[in-house]
């Protein structure tokens, strides 16, 4: 019987009486402890932060199509953006904002991280080199986050007030919680922080990468940027010689007219037209929801019956284009073959939605088809492009009193738009006024030249031209009511999320 | 019933079962007598038997009976009387005096880690009459539970094969998950849906901080003990078949195809917009809701047990099988499983036994619907699509036209070949030693394995708008195991009035959970089960999640009992969990309670009447880590949904990783501190029974996921940052619950009822600040609807408040001259829209100042009454009334069954919108509904939610012992049952039975249907 009592209390006892049963290895995550202990791992962090960027909140569709095609009105869609009636309960509002901070938190993490490896792991030169390199793209998206923040939130231009709020500045990770609670910062310190990042970038990056990783930041996209955030705070001289840096790194050319509509259809990727796209790629082992490589924009956007195909052209953006050959780079007419669910090509048609009979044609390939693309998207979307930096070096020279160099720049847009040779001069294309003449003409080349490529809302900001653009959309609407205009429509208002648990946060002006 | 005569193999065994015996013959006697107490007076209804049969008659008003015999000894048995066994030798007349039996009060109960006899009780302990569960075709045994115990709340969700109540034992004690404890045979399980209610021999539910704090952290939300039979006597066969029908209690009439096109046309026009050329020339006409509940809803049980034992060993063996049609087409549920359960005396001081369960359960689920589908209702569909076309070359199903994007719910269900099969073995085992008198040792080990399966194929398809012409298998697996050891020593010794008891324990569980996920495309047959069949890529989408949890107790018990007239117990549990950092591991709970047996007192002796009398009192603490996920104190990386190329095609897909998850060192146990008093009652020969519980229960250190600011930035993929669970919250339930049950017999009838009451009421008491939880599912359409907050019940309602109805153009334009910016609502609001009240004068409604309390989805009152008549042993009936009251429902199936939402079709409830010419109490028909008139959460959702249901009534007939005798059979009943039969309520949607999460509470928008169930059945035993 002894040996019975033994034998149970064994069985007990070989459960372990200490608390060492307790401890547990979690084999599904890494943890702080053994992350970033080796270069690679920062190369996977930034992995994560390029993810953050192309993902489905931002670019792979919600930020695209809620914010940028709707705020300025180039679509016409279901949401408050389209009717600039936002408040701080817009989930959309919510989405690109959550969206933006979490490229800032990954990036920040490789940022503050870096230094750390590099005091306590002893690593060698080509590690040094290595991590670098991912520094410094980490830096470049950093800085491309802030300067959508800072767009969406400051409530006043960086020239106008650099004063006024913008958005928390955020450069590390917060571990406890009173370390979240950061209050909104300048727009002038937002913008210091926009060009530091891209500066450094500039300075680290190489001027391109090898096939293998073709999609990565370069100097030049950094330059580019650096030219764009000076243009926005209106310091037209040093926005001048970051696009000349462009200009003159003969890297860069237009596109030739027959590969011009490929840019936006996914089949002249990588071209030498432009200095930074998201690469997307048709998955068809994850869709958009987990993830994946595809887009997400054509579902929202295709011709009817092809995705959900609920955003399309605003009506008025249609009259807009009068005869300039770019409406059917921008739009599918409905007499346009498009691929149906079985992939046979037939005519675009029209619905309830695209009363006009036009449908959005950028980032909505013609063979999006359920059968061959499993609604995936791959087109890439396009961040920054040569014909927008020579736009935008037009908008700067004409600011300097440079108006003939300035309409060279426009022309060289047009004619290509045209079909004609990008550098000749050709005179029934040509424009040839100066002054604020040419700044309209501009304002609206831009327009026709980026239509549905997400820079309209902010050019419109920048030019304080809101309250006059957007009335002009209360024809031709189906789908909400009338557009009213208030000042504080030119900033998006501090997400209700954020000023509920944020006990540093203030409610942007108005909201 | 017939159909399965005819059918079963099993039957025509029964028939010759049936048949055999009546060929032979055997010597039958007739014995006569007469039953009477001590006093001589004559005692009618005893129950009188042959012993090893059920079968025979009971004695009559004068105390007469007569009885045909084939054995050897008879058994005597009443309500109150000690059970007499007596040889008839070669008598012919036997009588006999019954011998009232004080102990028959003290029928021993079940109690953590041990037993108490239930007149020593002092914690809040209910025991569930189990033969009341029996043979009402519920297939899980929580469900089983409904309406049993005062105090325990079920709700179904839904009727779905196998579909799991909600269960809240005293109310909603945290903002997560409440469900009870179930400890089965001494070990931690979950009887899900593999556990055959026929097994149980009884169960008893742990109410307050006494009874379920040797539980301590697992129990913060009561504890349920379920006993599984054991052998007992001669050797027995028993064999119930039974088969049902099941049905909805209702389905909506959706619009057919004319009035679809009519009243879609009509709402298109009234916003402005230009009708739908496919709306014209419609060909079909399809009543999708009569497709798509075209299940049988035929369920057949089998139970076949044998038993056996006697004082050195016994056993039980069951098998069982259910299989489970659906009222859903393609959808069903069956299960096999077998027991052996066993005891053995090896030596005068050693016993050892095991439990095992050995269970296959099969699902086919209702399909996944991409998304596209809200509730089970198929709203989503439309009359003018047809259910076939020849033409698609995708499995021939109807397409939609154009700007229909929904799916084809007919098609869907079948063309998603989806199965989930568990197999499971739940086993444990014992040793118990008894060295010295009084001292015992019991060792056990419980072993829990899950297996699962999950395989779904997808078809590829076309809907129309709606397809996907990849096909797709995919293919999930778990392998789950839980080991629980436990050693537990009982001392009991007794000197002069004094008993004292102590129990010492100490337990140790681990839990490790493995899961993987596979998915193909591109497979080249229709339907493929095998990924050797595809030719496109093999994906991991879930990865492989191997994941572990431990716990270690220790726990205590001390029993004091003078002269039995004082008891007073002491408990406590010591916990630790590894979802806690290392500093916050352990937690202590402890409670003591204290009883007083009035009855036993000298000063009562005279008391006649009442034959006990008993109060008691308690007060403890609990524990629950529910809440809480595992690691959370680490910080941790993960890659999950993080991709990206940097090759132009995408060849070369890498992964990223990032934070998800901030190092959490704070979070702590969350506690339930509960007291209770009580009375329990025994009056009139213990006829009448009475217990009344008052408990209050406060739930501290609640743990709530404080929202972090989404600045973090800590987030995945398209997600919110996952929050830090903090314990920060308070809340309150408090209420009375009283079980009745009164016995009588009268002449040749018995009478059994039980009746319980509990009066609930929940208050959060505090949370961060002014924040509240939002919750309330309610489809696409509406949501948002609950919230927890402090001040009120967990997941009210919240809301807007109608004030009328706006009639005409002046009425608009006069509220939105109240308004600073000349919109009182919205832009588009017109005549036949809700005017909201504007609760804070600023002459708009406003989201953040107009909402407001409109209703409380906790019932005030539940109750129950369950009947049982019997006559002289041959006809039973029973009766099981169940209701609420004092409950809201909020019926967001409104903002589909009276309002076009998105391409969805609509109910005939339409006809009774508000137009021009007929002013109703139901908002206008107008596409895209500009007013928020179905999308905004407001007080005309909200229904009362009170009912009465009958929730269960059977009849059954025993066939007389005479007739049983002469084919050797001992018991052969046959009886018919229906459940959920009748329903009386003044709610409007199809039935008030809703569950639903601890704060996305009774929010109604088309669950599966409740159902009501018709059965036969028959019972044999020889």
């Amino acid at each position: 019987m002894k040996r019975i009592v033994a034998i149970l209390f064994l069985t007990g006892l070989s459960f372990s009486c200490s608390d060492s049963f307790l401890d547990v290895k979690n084999e599904n995550e890494l943890t702080a402890q053994n992350f970033f202990t080796k270069v690679s791992e920062f190369d996977l962090a930034l992995n994560g932060t390029y993810d953050a960027v192309k993902n489905l909140d931002l670019f792979g569709q919600t930020f695209y199509i809620q914010t940028l095609l709707s705020l300025a009105h180039e679509a016409d869609y279901w949401n408050a953006q389209c009717r600039n009636e936002v408040t701080p309960a817009d989930g959309n509002v919510y989405i690109a904002w959550r969206g933006f901070y979490r490229i800032v938190a990954r990036a920040n993490d490789i940022i503050e991280n870096a230094p750390r490896f590099l005091a306590t792991r002893n690593p060698t030169d080509a590690d040094k080199t290595t991590l670098n390199l991912i520094v410094a793209q980490a830096q470049f998206l950093r800085g491309f986050a802030y300067f959508h923040l800072v767009r969406l939130w400051g409530e006043a231009s960086y020239a106008t007030d650099a004063s006024r709020l913008a958005v928390p500045l955020i450069l590390k990770v917060a571990t406890l919680r009173d370390e979240m609670m950061i209050p909104r910062a300048t727009v002038g310190q937002v913008y210091d922080q926009i060009i530091k990042d891209f500066e450094f970038a500039a300075e680290n990056l190489p001027t391109a990468w090898d096939a293998n990783n073709i999609a990565r930041v370069t100097r030049y996209a950094a330059k580019g940027f650096l030219g764009q955030v000076y243009l926005y705070m209106e310091d037209y001289a040093t926005a001048r010689t970051y696009f000349e840096e462009v200009l003159t790194s003969n890297r860069y050319q237009l596109a030739p007219f027959n590969r011009y509509e490929d840019l936006f259809l996914g089949n002249n990727e990588f071209s030498n037209e432009s200095l930074w796209e998201l690469n997307y790629v048709v998955d068809m082992a994850q869709n958009i929801w987990e993830n994946g490589l595809g887009s997400g924009i054509a579902l929202v956007i295709a011709p009817p019956g092809r995705g959900w195909s609920n955003c399309t052209p605003h009506g008025v953006n249609i009259f807009r284009f009068g005869s300039d050959p770019r409406l059917s780079i921008a739009t599918y007419h409905q007499d346009d073959l498009v691929a149906v669910t079985d992939g046979s090509m037939e005519p675009a048609g029209r619905s309830e939605f695209n009363y006009t009979g036009h449908s959005f044609k950028k980032y909505a390939p013609k063979n999006y088809s359920v059968l061959a693309t499993n609604r995936n998207s791959g087109i890439n979307y396009l961040v920054m492009r040569l014909a927008d930096v020579y736009l935008m070096y037009a908008e700067t020279l004409n600011h300097l009193g440079e108006d003939g160099t300035a309409a060279e720049y426009v022309n060289k847009v047009r004619r290509r738009a045209y079909g004609f040779p990008a550098n000749n001069p050709e005179p029934t294309v040509d424009y040839t006024g100066s002054g604020t003449a040419l700044r309209d003409f501009i304002r609206e080349e831009r327009f026709k030249e980026l239509f549905g490529e997400g820079h309209r809302w902010y050019d419109i900001v920048r030019w304080k031209i809101v309250k006059e653009e957007i009335e002009k959309y209360n024809d031709f609407r189906v789908t909400q009511g009338e557009i009213i205009y208030h000042d504080k429509d030119y900033y998006y208002p501090i997400p209700l999320q954020e000023l509920d648990n944020n006990t540093a946060m203030v409610p942007s002006t108005g909201y | 019933m017939k159909e399965n005569l005819q059918n079963k193999s099993g039957a025509h065994w029964l028939l010759l079962v049936l048949l055999l015996p009546t060929m032979l013959t055997a010597q039958v006697r007739q014995i006569t007598g007469k039953v009477t107490d001590e006093k001589n007076e004559p005692v009618p209804g005893v129950s009188i038997y042959q012993k090893g049969t059920t079968a025979g008659t009971i004695s009559d008003v004068n105390g007469n009976f007569k009885i045909d015999v084939t054995g050897a000894t008879l058994v005597f048995s009443f309500i109150g009387f000690t059970t007499q066994e007596i040889a008839i030798d070669n008598k012919q007349v036997i009588n006999v005096v019954m011998k009232e039996n004080t102990i028959a009060l003290d029928e021993v109960v079940v109690v953590g880690y041990g037993e108490q006899k239930r007149s020593n009780l002092t914690g809040a302990v209910t025991s569930v009459s189990v033969t009341d569960m029996e043979n009402k075709t519920q297939l899980r045994l929580d469900q089983a539970l409904q309406g049993m115990a005062a105090g325990v709340t079920v709700a179904r969700n839904g009727g779905a094969p196998g579909a799991a109540p909600t269960i809240h034992i005293r109310g909603a004690g945290s903002i997560s998950n409440t469900d009870p404890l179930w400890i089965v045979d001494g070990v931690r399980m979950d009887p899900g849906n593999q556990f055959d209610v026929d097994d149980v021999e009884s169960m008893e539910i742990l109410k307050d901080a006494s009874a379920s704090a040797i539980y301590g952290a697992k129990a913060a939300h009561g504890v349920i003990l379920v006993t599984t039979k054991r052998g007992k006597g001669e050797p027995r066969i028993t064999f119930k078949s039974s088969v049902s029908k099941r049905s909805p209690i209702a389905l909506p009439e959706l619009l057919g195809s004319e009035e679809f096109v009519n009243y879609k046309r009509q709402g298109r026009l009234a916003a402005g917009q230009n009708p739908e050329p496919a709306w014209d020339n419609w060909e079909h006409d399809t009543d999708w809701v009569n497709a798509f509940y075209n299940g049988s809803g035929m369920l057949k049980s089998y139970d076949l047990s044998l038993s056996k034992g006697d004082d050195k060993h016994n056993y039980f063996i069951s098998f069982a099988h259910d299989d489970e049609d659906g009222i859903l087409i393609d959808n069903g549920f069956k299960r096999y499983s077998a027991r052996i359960n066993s005891d053995t005396r090896v030596r005068k001081w050693l016993k050892v036994g095991e439990s095992l369960l050995i269970s296959n359960v099969t699902e086919n689920p209702i399909g996944n619907n991409n998304e596209n589908y809200s509730g089970a209702i198929p709203y989503r569909s439309i009359p003018i699509m047809p259910i076939y076309d020849p033409n698609n070359s995708y499995g021939g199903w109807g397409r939609g036209p154009v700007y229909f994007q929904g799916p084809n719910p007919v098609a869907t269900q079948y063309q998603q070949h989806e199965k989930r099969t568990y197999n499971r073995i739940d086993a444990n085992a014992y040793a118990e030693v008894s060295p010295v008198k009084g001292l015992m040792l019991r060792g056990t080990f419980g072993y829990n394995y899950l297996a699962y399966i999950g395989n779904r194929f997808e078809e590829a398809f076309d809907y129309g708008s709606f397809a996907d012409p990849i096909n797709k298998l995919r293919y999930s697996t778990a392998s789950n195991q839980s080991l629980l050891g436990n050693m537990v020593v009982t001392y009991e010794t007794t000197f002069n009035k004094h008993a004292v008891k102590g129990m010492l324990g100490y337990e140790a569980f681990r839990y490790d959970p493995l899961s993987f996920n596979v998915m193909g495309t591109g497979f080249v047959t229709d339907v493929a089960a095998s990924f050797n069949l595809g030719s496109g890529a093999i994906s991991v989408p879930d990865r492989f999640m191997p994941g572990q949890e431990r716990m270690l107790s220790q726990f205590g018990r001390v029993n004091y009992n003078y002269d039995d007239r004082i008891l007073i117990e002491a408990n406590f549990r010591r916990d630790a969990s590894s979802k806690f950092g290392p500093n916050n591991r352990w937690g202590v709970f402890p409670s003591v309670s204290a009883g007083w047996r009035i009855s036993e007192e000298k000063f009562f002796e005279n008391v006649s009447i009442i034959s006990n009398l008993k109060v008691r009192a308690s007060t403890g603490k609990l524990g629950s880590d529910n809440p809480l996920g595992n690691f959370l104190f680490l910080k941790s990386y993960t890659s999950q949904f993080s991709t990206y190329a940097f090759d132009a095609t995408g060849a070369n897909k890498v992964s990223g990783f990032f934070i998800s998850k901030f190092p959490n060192t704070e979070v702590q146990w969350e506690e339930i501190n509960m007291h209770n008093i009580a009375m329990d009652l025994k009056a009139f020969k213990n006829k009448l029974s009475l217990i009344v519980e008052y408990y209050i229960k406060d739930t501290k250190q609640l743990l709530y996921p404080v929202p972090i600011p989404s600045s973090v930035g800590i987030s995945v993929h398209n997600f919110d940052p996952v929050n830090p669970e903090v314990n920060i919250g308070t809340m309150r339930n408090a209420g009375l619950d009283v079980e009745l049950g009164y016995n009588t017999q009268a002449g040749k009838f018995s009478i059994n009822t039980s009746g319980n009451v509990s009066f609930m009421r929940n208050k959060m008491l505090s949370l961060v600040g002014d924040q509240y939880v939002t919750g309330g599912n309610g489809g696409g359409q509406i949501g948002g609807m609950t919230r927890t907050q402090p001040g009120y019940p967990i997941s009210s309602f919240f809301g807007y408040q109608v004030r009328q109805m706006l009639n005409n153009a002046n009425e608009v334009f006069a509220i939105n001259t109240w308004s600073p910016d000349g919109i009182y609502q919205e832009a588009g609001t017109g005549p036949g829209d809700f005017m909201y009240w504007d609760l804070n004068d600023d002459g708009k409604v406003t989201l953040q100042h107009d909402r407001t309390f409109i209703g409380n989805p906790w019932p005030k009152m539940a109750y129950a009454l369950n009947v049982n008549a019997t006559y002289n042993n041959m006809f039973d009936l029973s009766l099981q009334f169940q209701g609420v009251a004092g409950v809201e429902i909020f019926n967001a199936g409104k903002a589909y069954a009276r309002n076009f939402f998105g391409d969805n079709n609509t109910t005939v409830l339409i006809r009774e919108a508000w137009t021009a010419e007929n002013h109703t109490q139901h908002p206008r028909n107008i596409a895209s509904d500009p007013n928020g008139n179905f999308g905004r959460p407001s007080d005309y959702f909200v229904e009362k939610g009170d009912y009465l249901k009958l929730r269960n009534v059977q009849l059954g007939f025993n066939v007389p012992a005479k007739t049983l005798q002469r084919i050797k059979v001992s018991k052969l009943r046959v009886y018919i049952n229906a459940n959920n039969f009748l329903t009386f309520t003044k709610y409007s949607g199809f039935d008030p039975e809703i569950a639903g999460s601890n704060t996305s509470r009774g929010v109604d928008y088309g669950q599966y249907p409740q159902v009501r169930t018709i059965s036969a059945g028959v019972e044999v035993q020889f």
